[in-house]
């Protein structure tokens, strides 16, 4: 039980976590990774125009995954949604119109001319390359795909260029074929996307058929995604905008403020009302409850659980919910101080009658929060995902906290002498005397 | 304390409180759908100097959008601030060439422009939902509704099935189930007539939620009947319920009071997105928390006794037309 208690205390603060491979921790408060609608973002749905294949949409996540990353955002999320779903989050990113301009781009693939000016002509060496545009796109090749070398059987990519295009192509070939002669400087000839070169390789033979292939020392899975990738750039998908979340940064800062300062407030009032009803034993409830939130915040942290602000808010009707279970003990120890059981005894009757209402009535919850979890999960609609995971894991760990942490201190303390005065541990004290055990 | 003697009023009370809430409800709008069911957008907005909002919305009729709903921050004074939050229908996509750049201004990008004339604003917030998405969120809102009422049933034939007679305790904690779930949404389509309250995705979580609360506080109560029920085998079905609610209204309402005092506390300071869970939040505990008492367990009582026949005549407003 310390341990746990003491883990949490220590994840939390711990601002960086890395221990052993594990990751965590953030610049935000306590290390937590914060969503979108609270450190401001950009949330966006884009769904394709006619139902694409899984290498095409594999194609798609590839491109957009590139133009994103050259906008700099710390974490960008991009992941696919159903059969022709992109969702993509950008935390952190204030100009919504150069992302939508980025993703909004037509993927170009194009054929381009690397010369080589200078020793080594290596990949390793780019300064040694300048790159000329061709002319050749992506819309003059009629397919490619993976495969593999007849003779030693190694995987490559087959490519052909529509009829129009082979004599261009030939002649491209013919040129570059010419420099590559033992002690030259051999020019390459590459596939570039969106200004990124995708593969380049020296030219073996002239290509005078229209169709030619790409040795290397590819591995299959290497040559099935760079297929992907040149597909993706002939035959570009179409995609439409419909969904799309912004938040600025100070309107995401004002909502962490407020759900920060409502989570103070209503632990603080909680708190009050609890030590004030229950007296000693409402404050070992008021200490199990800060218990409860670091408990809570840890698990958010090491899952990690990005905190939205609909998760905060069933973070803090946890928390409402956690001290139902303490309350449900308390009203069930206090009949049997009534009644005239002594101290220790109450605690223990108390925590073993009131187990089964807590584990039933907190079923429900949980039931409820795995329907919307899937709700949440088969729409776009993180927050109501947020809210559910967040429910969840306050539920759990309110049920750990109530069985497990009051009751060792509540037993600590009906041992000592405090034990002796049960008007400590209810509103009325109980009827008649002033010790347990004579009213019976 | 004999709550079982006030059972009459309390049926009287909540089938008012039911039949108010179908006659609203039949009313349309039923509910008023925010942009998660509807579709459309809603923007905030922070413009530089401070603007009437009849202006406001005076310019987006004017561009194709006099649906919009506008409302505008107030300050501590009353006044109005320089915030606004505008909601409008379906937009147009702003149609983009081949390096991404904006050929043909969306509904969005018009909107902005325009009330960017007025006077230069930023925007802090910007909310769009498609048809598409919009209707795939009312279809999924109303599975998980049937769902949990399924799985709620089940779990509760099964939580009770050790007890004399499972069926007439699940039963009655779905009367209390039903009868919450309707008065919030009663509720709801008051405010929404009134205030263009919307209901939202987070509004359906709400609802889910206070399903769960209920059905948790009626079988903390119906758990204490089970118990009494062995102990004290000599007693009547009336003075075992009437004991254990004794026994556990304190905990009932201590449980409230605490999730109201958490749920106010939001209430007070959270962003305008949540208000509408908050809201039946807030509405589900109070009335969960009563029907737990007065309407789950005292429908077990009137069944158990076998009042069940007679119940209809005891409520006035069905009553005359069963005697006549």
């Amino acid at each position: 039980m310390l341990i746990v208690v003491g883990g949490s205390f220590a994840t939390l603060s711990i601002k960086n976590i890395d221990f052993a491979g594990l990751q965590r921790g953030s610049s935000d408060p306590l290390g937590l990774s914060l969503g979108l609608d609270l450190v401001g973002g950009i949330h966006l749905v884009y769904q394709t125009e006619f139902e694409p294949t899984k290498d095409e949409m594999a194609g798609l996540v590839e491109n957009i995954t590139r133009r994103v990353n050259k906008l700099g955002v710390s974490e960008p999320s991009i992941q696919q949604l159903g059969k022709d779903r992109l969702v993509i989050q950008l935390p952190g990113l204030e100009d919504e119109e150069q992302a939508k301009k980025l993703i909004g781009q037509t993927a170009l693939l194009e054929i381009v001319e690397r010369s080589c000016t200078a020793n080594p002509c290596s990949d390793l060496f780019p300064e040694n390359f300048t790159d000329q545009l061709t002319g050749l796109t992506g819309a003059d090749m009629s397919s490619a795909f993976a495969g593999t070398n007849t003779v030693t059987g190694q995987p490559i990519l087959l490519f052909a260029l529509n009829r129009g295009a082979a004599q261009q192509f030939a002649q491209l070939t013919a040129d570059l074929h010419e420099t590559n002669v033992p002690g030259g400087t051999p020019d390459q000839l590459a596939f570039q996307m969106d200004g990124e070169t995708l593969v380049s390789a020296v030219v073996s033979s002239p290509i005078t058929s229209g169709s030619g292939q790409i040795n290397g020392n590819f591995s299959a899975e290497e040559v099935r995604q760079l297929a992907i990738q040149v597909e993706s750039g002939r035959l570009p998908i179409p995609i439409t905008e419909i969904s799309a979340n912004f938040v600025a940064a100070s309107l995401g800062a004002d909502s962490l403020d407020q759900a920060l300062e409502a989570g103070i407030i209503g632990l603080a009032l909680v708190l009050l009302f609890m030590i004030g009803y229950y007296r000693l034993a409402g404050l070992i409830a008021a200490i199990t409850l800060v218990l409860y939130t670091a408990m809570v915040l840890a698990i958010f942290k090491l899952f990690p659980i990005t905190l939205t602000l609909s998760g905060l808010a069933a973070f803090i009707l946890s928390l409402g919910m956690a001290v139902d279970a303490n309350i449900l003990i308390f009203e069930r120890m206090k009949e049997e101080v009534r009644i005239g059981r002594t101290l220790p005894f109450a605690v223990q009757i108390g925590f073993n009658r009131a187990w089964t209402s807590i584990r039933d009535g907190n079923v429900s919850t949980l039931i409820i929060a795995a329907i919307l979890f899937f709700f949440g999960s088969t729409g776009a609609n993180s927050s109501v995902t947020g809210f559910a995971v967040s429910l969840t894991i306050g539920v759990l760990v309110s049920m750990f906290t109530a069985i497990v942490i009051s009751r060792k201190m509540m037993a600590l303390v009906a041992g000592t002498r405090l034990g002796k005065w049960p008007r400590l541990f209810s509103p009325e004290g109980y009827k008649g005397g002033t010790t347990a055990g004579q009213d019976a | 304390m004999n709550i079982v003697g006030i059972r009459k009023w309390t049926f009287c009370l909540s089938a008012l409180l039911f039949i108010a809430s179908i006659v609203t409800l039949a009313i349309p709008p039923a509910l008023t759908p925010g942009i998660d069911f509807s579709g459309g957008a809603a923007f905030t907005l922070s413009f530089e100097d401070v603007l009437n909002p009849a202006l406001v919305e005076e310019t987006l009729g004017e561009i194709g959008h006099p649906e919009s709903i506008v409302q505008p921050s107030v300050e501590a004074d009353g006044s109005f601030g320089k915030r606004y939050f505008i909601r409008v229908g379906e937009l147009d996509q702003a149609l983009r060439d081949q390096n991404g750049v904006i050929t043909t201004d969306g509904g969005r990008e018009k909107i902005e422009k325009s009330l960017n004339a007025l006077s230069p604003l930023t925007v802090i917030g910007f909310d769009n939902v498609s048809g598409i998405i919009a209707g795939e969120n009312v279809r999924n809102a109303a599975i998980a509704v049937v769902v949990a009422a399924l799985a709620i049933l089940v779990y509760i034939t099964w939580a009770f099935r050790h007890v004399p007679s499972p069926l007439r305790y699940g039963t009655s904690a779905i009367v209390a189930l039903i009868h919450d779930t309707v008065i919030v949404l009663g509720l709801f389509s008051i405010l929404g007539k009134l205030f263009d309250f919307e209901v939202n995705a987070m509004f359906i979580t709400g609802v889910l939620t206070v399903i769960g609360y209920s059905v948790n506080d009626t079988i903390v109560v119906f758990d204490r009947v089970r118990e009494n029920i062995g102990k004290f085998p000599t007693l009547s079905i009336t003075e075992i319920v009437n004991l254990s609610v004794r026994e556990t209204v304190a905990r009932s309402l201590n449980t409230s009071i605490t999730l109201l005092i958490v749920v106010g506390a939001l209430m007070l300071f959270a962003a305008s997105s949540i208000q509408p869970l908050l809201f039946v939040l807030a509405a589900g505990v109070i009335v969960g928390t009563y029907s737990s008492i007065f309407i789950a367990t005292l429908m077990l009582v009137v069944w158990e006794n076998g009042e069940i026949r007679n119940v209809a005549s005891r409520i006035p407003i069905i009553g005359p037309k069963r005697a006549a």
